[in-house]
């Protein structure tokens, strides 16, 4: 198994913000989901693999290469689009084709064409001129063209209209097909993280969780619709409760065990949706260990 | 040399989306000529203090004005200060030499169009400097001051990776901009009773040679400690915007 | 290309393990031929909503037990497979089809007797129509 990405023990402050992560290795022909609040850390951790911002202390290697070596010639390895576009108002798409085409050896102008033409992104516009959902069309063409073996995406589909996220996705899926593309996405959009995520990684607070692969964290919580209200005000494994019959738990063995014992009758149970999983998460602040 | 080659292609890109803004540079060179030719007798004769910071507002804006507005210094966020252009780029794979280099091959042009320009075509109105300078030395001042010029007006390639901008960072700028300033008027018009301009003159008429050789070796100089500056602060800045 | 695979959150059976059983069943009920292609891990987990991982797990084990085959650069297709093991699958599936119901049915605390009269019922109904 090939690892493009290492993180190891990396250590940010900015003021009274602090940014950690624990060792991460993220794997090749994956797709992993930054999940996190606004202001979590997200945009700074992307930046720090990018080296544009400079961590205190640790390693970010990518490909075996550590970031901070004055040999930079992994970033044409990389595709990297932030969150907003900044200093292209000037250029036109097509312009800012000409500049990435040369600097990306592996550029496939066939990708960046059909993306740009199935999406109608007016490439002999000056960017300025586009609104910020086309922009982020434009951006994402543009990284879609420079078809590196690594794309870190921070909220790529923010802006952009269902239709055109749609496309994005099944894009993406199809460069995947290969499986050497390594993916790291941010995104608040739950249909992203449902179609295209494998594996999750949480950020709250400047904290950074392990790598969770997306079905077992589902399937380590279970919801469970009691016949009747349990006599205790938290059974175990309990996290949450509504309707006081409606147990979410994150040991569902344990609850299940404690409910057979004192004959407490399950109506129904079900994995929860992964949305609920991630507002537990990101607002109770409990960090998952699986 | 195959920086060089790669920063030219880069510069070659930036010049494409601002040719418009070189129509910019003719017409300040023509305003900045006239103005010349019109204070250049009373200047000689009486070393009015106001053309020399005229020549220097004049080399200083020649030097950051002429390209769009998102290759210039400007606000990107709370603490930093920084052409968003150059921001842009540091995130592609491009070298670090490659990248600094390129900043200064646009401004350095610049400057020494706008001085052949304004120089020359004060000399060709004026009979005053006709009658200070001889065409030859002429060429010795045009140099002289295209070397200031790029001592100064390195500064804003220099910065275009940014600052992180303190509480007294901007009060510090404009002491030193008024310092500069007074220390310039000190020197001249108090100590050596001459004005800049014209000392550059005499340094022209009379070490033609030795003027020409030191202020090129300044200016290489000068730009070595602002390409230091840059390397220095790309490696230290995070660009969180 | 689409499978009619129904994942059941409900159910206490891993995810990759409903999977494998329904692409057996699916081959075991004739709707699967041989040489079908099966979509691609990738677009079957975006449509049902999982990790590529758990897709890559289920088409394992359907290949090591020789239901699936795969072939490089040309993608995954049903394998030639044994009568004899359709008609035991399709077996199980109706096995699992009732346990199912015998669930639901303890759940709404019905006798055997009063199951069994509901079978029997539900079978004339049938043949009657």
């Amino acid at each position: 198994m090939t690892f493009p990405l290492v993180i190891k023990n990396l250590e940010k402050s900015i003021d009274d913000f602090h940014l950690s992560i624990p060792d991460l290795a993220i794997e090749e022909g994956t797709v992993t989901a930054v999940v996190g609040t606004n202001g979590a850390g997200k945009s700074t951790f992307f930046k720090m693999m990018m080296n544009l911002v400079k961590q205190d202390n640790g390693e970010i290697e990518v490909y075996g290469h550590s970031v901070r070596d004055v040999d930079d010639s992994w970033k044409q390895q990389i595709a990297y689009q932030a969150q907003t576009m900044i200093g292209c108002d000037a250029f036109t798409g097509e312009q800012l084709r000409n500049l990435m085409a040369e600097l990306y050896p592996s550029w496939d102008e066939a990708l960046f064409r059909r993306f740009s033409e199935k999406l109608n992104i007016p490439l002999n516009k000056k960017v300025q001129k586009l609104s910020p959902g086309v922009k982020t069309k434009l951006n994402l063409a543009l990284n879609f063209g420079k078809n590196t073996s690594i794309l870190m995406l921070d909220e790529p589909t923010a802006a952009m209209d269902i239709p055109s996220r749609n496309y994005f996705i099944q894009f993406l899926l199809e460069l995947m097909e290969k499986g050497d593309r390594t993916v790291l996405i941010a995104s608040h959009q739950a249909d992203d993280i449902k179609k295209l995520a494998d594996y999750l990684v949480f950020i709250n607070k400047g904290r950074v969780s392990q790598l969770l692969e997306k079905d077992s964290l589902a399937s380590s919580y279970r919801l469970f619709w009691l016949k009747e209200e349990p006599p205790v005000s938290r059974v175990p494994g309990e996290i949450k409760r509504t309707y006081k019959k409606v147990i979410l738990s994150n040991q569902p063995d344990a609850t299940m065990t404690y409910l057979s014992q004192n004959n407490l009758v399950i109506v129904d149970e079900q994995i929860p949706e992964l949305e609920d999983i991630i507002q537990e998460i990101l607002m109770e602040g409990e960090m998952v260990d699986v | 040399m195959d920086t060089f080659r790669k920063a030219l292609w880069l510069a070659r890109i930036e010049m494409d989306v601002s040719k418009k803004h070189y129509l910019t540079l003719l017409i300040m060179a023509g305003i900045y000529t006239f103005f010349f030719y019109l204070s250049m007798p009373p200047y000689l004769e009486e070393n009015i203090f106001i053309f020399d910071v005229f020549l220097i507002i004049y080399l200083v804006t020649i030097s950051f004005s002429i390209k769009p507005k998102t290759f210039q210094y400007q606000k990107m966020d709370d603490d930093l200060y920084g052409s968003p252009y150059f921001a842009m780029l540091n995130q592609l794979p491009i070298k670090r030499k490659v990248l600094i280099t390129s900043r200064f091959i646009l401004p350095y042009m610049s400057i020494v169009i706008g001085m052949i320009l304004a120089l020359t075509g004060t000399y060709i109105f004026s009979p005053e400097l006709q009658d200070a300078v001889d065409p030859l030395q002429l060429i010795a001042l045009i140099v002289i001051w295209i070397c200031i010029s790029i001592s100064i007006g390195g500064l804003f390639p220099a910065s275009d990776p940014g600052d992180e901008i303190k509480r007294f960072t901007f009060f510090w700028s404009f002491a030193s901009i008024i310092g500069f300033f007074v220390g310039l008027y000190l020197i001249f018009q108090v100590w050596l009773d001459t004005g800049f301009f014209k000392w550059t003159i005499y340094l022209a008429n009379e070490h033609t040679l030795l003027s020409i050789m030191i202020s090129i070796i300044v200016a290489c100089l000068v730009t070595w400690y602002w390409f230091r500056h840059s390397q220095k602060q790309v490696k230290k800045i995070d660009y969180l915007q | 290309m689409n499978l009619p695979i129904r994942l059941s959150k409900s159910s206490r059976e891993p995810i990759y393990h409903q999977i494998e059983n329904q692409i057996k069943a699916l081959i075991a009920s004739g709707q699967l031929t041989t040489g079908d292609p099966l979509p691609s891990i990738r677009l079957l987990a975006k449509e049902l909503e999982i990790s590529s991982i758990t897709i890559r797990r289920a088409y394992q084990n359907l290949e090591y037990s020789g239901f699936i085959q795969t072939s490089q650069g040309k993608g995954t297709f049903v394998a030639e497979v044994d009568p004899d093991m359709k008609t035991s699958m399709a077996s199980q599936a109706v096995e699992d089809a009732i346990l199912k119901a015998i669930s639901t049915a303890r759940q709404h605390e019905l006798s055997n007797k009063e199951i069994i009269r509901m079978v029997e019922t539900l079978l004339q109904k049938e043949d009657n129509q």
